[in-house]
């Protein structure tokens, strides 16, 4: 990787602006692919939490997809699946004793969420998909993006239904006397403001797609 | 002997205040020239008999069909054949047609007479002199009426039914004829029945007319035709169609795909019955129609007998139309007649009314689908239009054949009801021409009909031995 | 003489003649439309409101008017901005249904609730669930009750504080009776009908309240005649059960709804509150008592003739409005009777909502002419 890195930052720097815009864009793991629902609609009730599962994400992503990338060649394609899963739980289980340690309060509130990343979809599938077929640096650049792509949508979502729902963002009251619209932030609202959000993407999608 | 009989589903349309069954039908004089189409469809192909510059007699055959399911055309009056071009035609498609300058004299040829009374000749004889009088049946029964008889013989059948249910507004030639003519249109049913032989004779007429019960009974008492059945059906829309007239008196229901011979009846009008009539007593070949003019848009609606081949144009202009207030005028009635575009096109031997509208619907765009189910309740083929609609719409042709989209007689009762003015006509046409059509093992009065006629005589035994009742 | 056989071939559509400068319009039948349009229907479902509209700012005052307006303004407007903006079709806002929706909504909600609360609850009803669906005919679910329940869920404090009316108390019993129920049970006064006869029947089930024969259903009765006219606490629409079967019998006769669904609804409601109407006997009078207050009290009325028959969330096929009526019967008096909330329609008829299509697809018709009832592909 060091060596890639060394000899042309220009094609680095080119994975990175692609894989970017992959991630982010046209391949976004929450509003384009559809995955990873279930935590993104427990967990984006306030910003704090959204970002601190978007961002255990990130890092669960990034290092799995590495330790994979090392492994590829090693590991078997008849039990390539299983195998990934003890690398993630193994990255999970030590991202989730950082958070205990660091993090408590916030730990407590995220619960089952955080081991759970264990089990998401998208850590599986960067990793099959991804990882397994492509170098270390192709691959930690991809967790990264993927996983800003799932952390940023992920905290637009959770600050909105944080705004509307209760009116403050992360904890902080913005409007005075806002009576809250409980449904937002029950698990209603979640579904009904991804809805929302992915109909949005699809909407302007179709609008550049009818001006092109 | 008198019966009530209804169906489920229809609309009860608003009746004209002036409804043409209660006029006297007059007589329209030819006028200084007429068109009279060769054939009836541009499928038919004729041979033509005449050239240009001949001079023809009223009734002069003037093309003779090359297939046996044709029927000749004959000259409505006496004159030149001026040219011989295609002329629009209410189809919307020009047919060649000769161009006859009338001359008023009206010398007339008839038909060869059969030798014996028609009581006691070979049904074939009287099929062949139906043939050759040309006449042809409309709306849900078109086509030549001799190839119907031939069906109906070869298929068996036990019920002859004669339909003088008029239920839309500006329409009641039929009843008018039974009016005036009842006696005619008994014994030409009687014909019929001879021909085909029919059992059971009944005709049905619709609710309320005045004169034409009375009419009726006193033709039966007077022709000693006491074996006819008068059957009062409901005056709802639409009764008079063949499907569902079939039902209503006889309570058979006839699968889409199959025809109504194959459940073991034939429905006629008393047009037909009229020129059967005409045919067999006099010679007289099928030249003249009978034909109601009304609407909106004409101030003086009248019932005329009109030579065939006279232009849509002088009826309306007889019947003092205002041509500026005209938005449509229909050949047929406003729900299940056809729009023209070309009032020069002729009379034809199908039409039966003329309407002319002053308002032109659909006016308005139409708004969504609100299943109101409104459709579904007055559809009398008891499907959901909306759904059908829908899935056309999509292009789920597979989908739309699953809701039986192929049942569909293209009434319009669903669009007349549909508040949200969705054309559903239209998709229902739509998707019953893009899906394949329905296979049915056919049934055993159709493979009856498919051998070829083997011998002169009819069978005897010919009659339904089979349950009368459908299968689906 | 004869000639070669000459084919008769199709050709050209013929062009008109010179004179026929007739300009004619064509089209596929049928010619004739029925004057009934959907404006036309939405404006009859809101002229049928209008009695209990009257009813209601009699009893009230002008704060139901005021909160009905803004009810409707706000639907209206929402409606009218989302075709606007993002459908760009402005004038379909005149089929009127975004009024009908702002009817019926308000009328589910009780006088005295804050104004904001409506224009939201208006807002979600048509923004959410009807626009993103398609608009008219496409919602899923019946837009007033789904505003109605979403201020159950956000704010059930608010639409529980009932207002009583100008005249007469908030139950309509007698003040005697008033007393009595006090010193017996906690917290009569100032609930409705509904409230206070639910929390007696379940105090007189327990075994010592049984014991003491000094209370009787029978007291209630007293409360039916205030309860049919009008003059008791609840909702905007759901106090007059006069006015409102004399506007459903208006919308009947115009064939806007029918009556397999509020028949069905409201057998099934009587069924079930008589055979378990907790007196413990079928035949004495309290038990027929107790299914008529079943019937008035609370928003089974409205639910039931206005709510559940809107013909774009109910079943299209005669059998299937049968199922959907009795479904809903049996769902709103489970959830009174065993469910946390007092009311139990809003609930029940969303719930029934969410199954129409597949009653829809299980009870269509046997076409003319078929025998087997068409089984597979989902309604549209």
């Amino acid at each position: 990787m060091f060596r890639v890195l060394r000899s042309n930052s220009n094609e680095a720097a080119e994975i990175v602006r692609d894989a970017l815009v992959r991630g982010v864009f046209s391949e976004n793991p929450l509003l384009v692919c559809a995955t990873g629902l279930c935590p993104a609609l427990a967990i984006s009730t306030t910003l704090p939490r959204g970002f601190t599962l978007g961002a255990a994400m990130t890092v669960a992503l990034a290092c799995s997809n590495a330790l994979i990338s090392m492994l590829r060649a090693w590991i078997p394609a008849s039990v390539r699946i299983p195998c990934h899963l003890v690398v993630i739980a193994a990255v999970v289980t030590v991202v989730d004793i950082l958070l205990r340690s660091s993090l408590p309060g916030m730990s407590d509130s995220l619960g089952i969420y955080i081991p759970l990343i264990a089990v998401n979809c998208v850590v599986l599938e960067r990793g099959n998909v991804f990882a397994s077929r492509n170098t270390v640096f192709h691959s930690v650049v991809d967790g990264c993006v993927v996983g800003i792509g799932f952390c940023l949508p992920l905290c637009l979502i959770a600050g909105v239904r944080e705004i509307v729902g209760s009116g403050s963002l992360a904890g902080i009251a913005l409007l005075p006397a806002y009576p809250g619209i409980e449904i937002v932030v029950i698990a209603p609202g979640g579904f009904l403001a991804l809805g929302f959000a992915i109909g949005i993407v699809n909407f302007v999608k179709a609008h550049r797609r009818h001006r092109a | 002997m008198f019966s009530r009989h209804d169906f489920r589903g229809g609309v009860f349309l608003p009746s004209s205040k002036a409804s043409p069954a209660s006029l006297a039908i007059q007589d329209f004089p030819a006028p200084a020239r007429v068109f009279v189409p060769f054939a009836q469809s541009p499928d038919d192909s004729m041979r033509i008999l005449v050239a240009e510059g001949e001079r023809v007699k009223l009734g002069q055959m003037l093309s003779e069909p090359l297939n046996g399911t044709g029927v000749p055309s004959h000259a409505p009056a006496s004159g030149t054949v001026v040219s011989i071009a295609p002329h629009a035609h209410p189809c919307g498609v020009a047919l060649p047609a000769a161009e006859i300058e009338t001359d008023g004299i009206n010398d007339d040829t008839r038909i060869n007479l059969l030798s014996t009374a028609w009581p006691d000749s070979p049904p074939d004889d009287l099929v062949a002199l139906v043939q050759s009088a040309g006449i042809v049946g409309s709306g849900s029964m078109s086509g030549s009426a001799h190839a119907q008889f031939q069906r109906a013989r070869t298929a068996g059948i036990d019920t002859l039914i004669v339909n003088a249910v008029e239920c839309e507004p500006f329409t009641g030639v039929d009843q008018r004829m039974l009016i005036e003519h009842a006696n005619q249109v008994l014994i030409g049913a009687a014909i019929v029945a001879r021909i085909t032989g029919a059992k059971n004779t009944c005709i049905a007429v619709a609710g309320k007319r005045p004169g034409v019960m009375s009419a009726l009974q006193k033709a039966r008492t007077e022709g000693d035709l006491k074996s006819v059945t008068i059957v009062k059906a409901r005056t709802r829309y639409p009764q008079g169609n063949e499907r569902v007239l079939c039902t209503t008196i006889t309570k058979r229901e006839i699968p889409a795909g199959q025809s109504i011979v194959d459940v073991g009846c034939l429905i006629i009008s008393p047009t037909i019955a009229l020129a059967v009539h005409e045919v067999v007593t006099s010679g007289q070949p099928f030249v003249r129609c009978v034909v109601s003019v009304a609407g909106p848009g004409v101030a003086r609606p009248a019932v005329l007998r009109v030579p065939i081949g006279t232009s849509i144009r002088a009826l309306l202009e007889y019947c003092q139309a205002d041509f500026s207030r005209m938005k449509k005028v229909l050949v047929g009635g406003p729900l299940s007649g056809s729009s023209i575009a070309d009032l020069d096109a002729p009379v034809t031997k199908t039409t039966s009314a003329i309407v002319a509208l002053t308002r032109a619907f659909p006016g308005e765009r139409s708004h969504a689908c609100i299943s109101c189910s409104m459709c579904m309740r007055v559809c009398p083929m008891h499907l959901v239009p909306a759904v059908i609609a829908k899935h056309v719409e999509r292009n789920r042709i597979a989908e739309a054949a699953e809701w039986n989209v192929h049942a569909c007689i293209a009434c319009g009762c669903c669009a007349y009801v549909c508040p949200s003015r969705i054309n559903l006509v239209h998709y229902m046409r739509l998707g019953a021409s893009l899906a394949p059509a329905p296979t049915h093992a056919p049934s055993a009065r159709t493979a009856r009909a498919a051998k070829p006629a083997a011998s002169p005589v009819a069978e005897p035994d010919a009659g339904p031995s089979e349950n009368a009742q459908v299968t689906a | 003489m004869s000639r070669e056989p000459v084919t008769t071939t199709p050709s050209a559509p013929s062009q008109p003649t010179a004179q026929a400068a007739e300009l004619l319009h064509m089209s596929v039948g049928p010619h004739l439309r029925h004057s009934d349009t959907v404006a036309g229907t939405m404006l009859s479902v809101a002229a049928a409101l209008v009695p209990a509209l009257v009813a209601s700012v009699a009893f009230f005052g002008i704060k139901s008017a005021v909160l009905v307006a803004a009810s409707v303004a706000s639907c209206v407007l929402t409606e009218w901005l989302i075709l606007w903006l993002l459908i760009k079709r402005p004038r379909a806002i005149a089929d009127c249904s975004a009024v009908a929706t702002g009817l019926l909504l308000a009328f589910t909600l009780p006088p005295g609730l804050p104004v904001w609360m409506a224009v939201l609850a208006s807002v979600f009803a048509v923004g959410v669930v009807k626009m993103p669906f398609g608009g008219l005919g496409g919602n899923f679910l019946n837009p007033a009750m789904a505003g109605r329940v979403f201020l159950m869920v956000c704010y059930p404090a608010a639409l529980h504080a009932f207002v009583s009316p100008a005249s007469g108390s908030m139950c309509g019993l007698p003040p005697e009776t008033l007393d009595l129920l006090a010193g017996k049970i906690d917290g009569v006064a100032g609930a409705t009908p509904l409230a206070a006869f639910n929390m007696i029947t379940t105090a007189l089930s327990s075994p010592e309240m049984l014991d003491e024969q000094n209370f009787h259903i029978m007291d209630f009765q007293d409360a039916l005649v205030p309860m049919f006219l009008g003059r008791t606490g609840g909702c905007i629409g759901e106090t007059s059960a006069l006015a409102l079967i004399v506007g459903a019998a208006f919308l009947w006769y115009r064939r806007v709804i029918g009556f397999k669904i509020p028949a069905t609804y409201l057998t099934t409601m009587l069924v079930l509150s008589w055979l378990f109407n907790g007196t413990g006997s079928l035949v004495t009078t309290e038990a027929f008592i107790v299914p008529v207050y079943h019937i008035l009290g609370g928003g089974v009325l409205l639910g039931a003739l206005f709510m559940a028959t809107d013909p774009v969330t109910s079943p299209v096929t005669p059998f299937g409005k049968i199922l959907f009526g009795t479904g809903c019967g049996v769902l709103t008096f489970l959830f009174r009777k065993v469910g946390g909330h007092v009311e139990g329609v809003a609930y029940a008829i969303v719930l029934m909502n969410l199954t129409v299509p597949l009653i829809n697809r299980f009870t269509c018709p046997r076409a003319y002419g078929t025998r087997r009832r068409r089984a597979k592909g989902v309604l549209a």
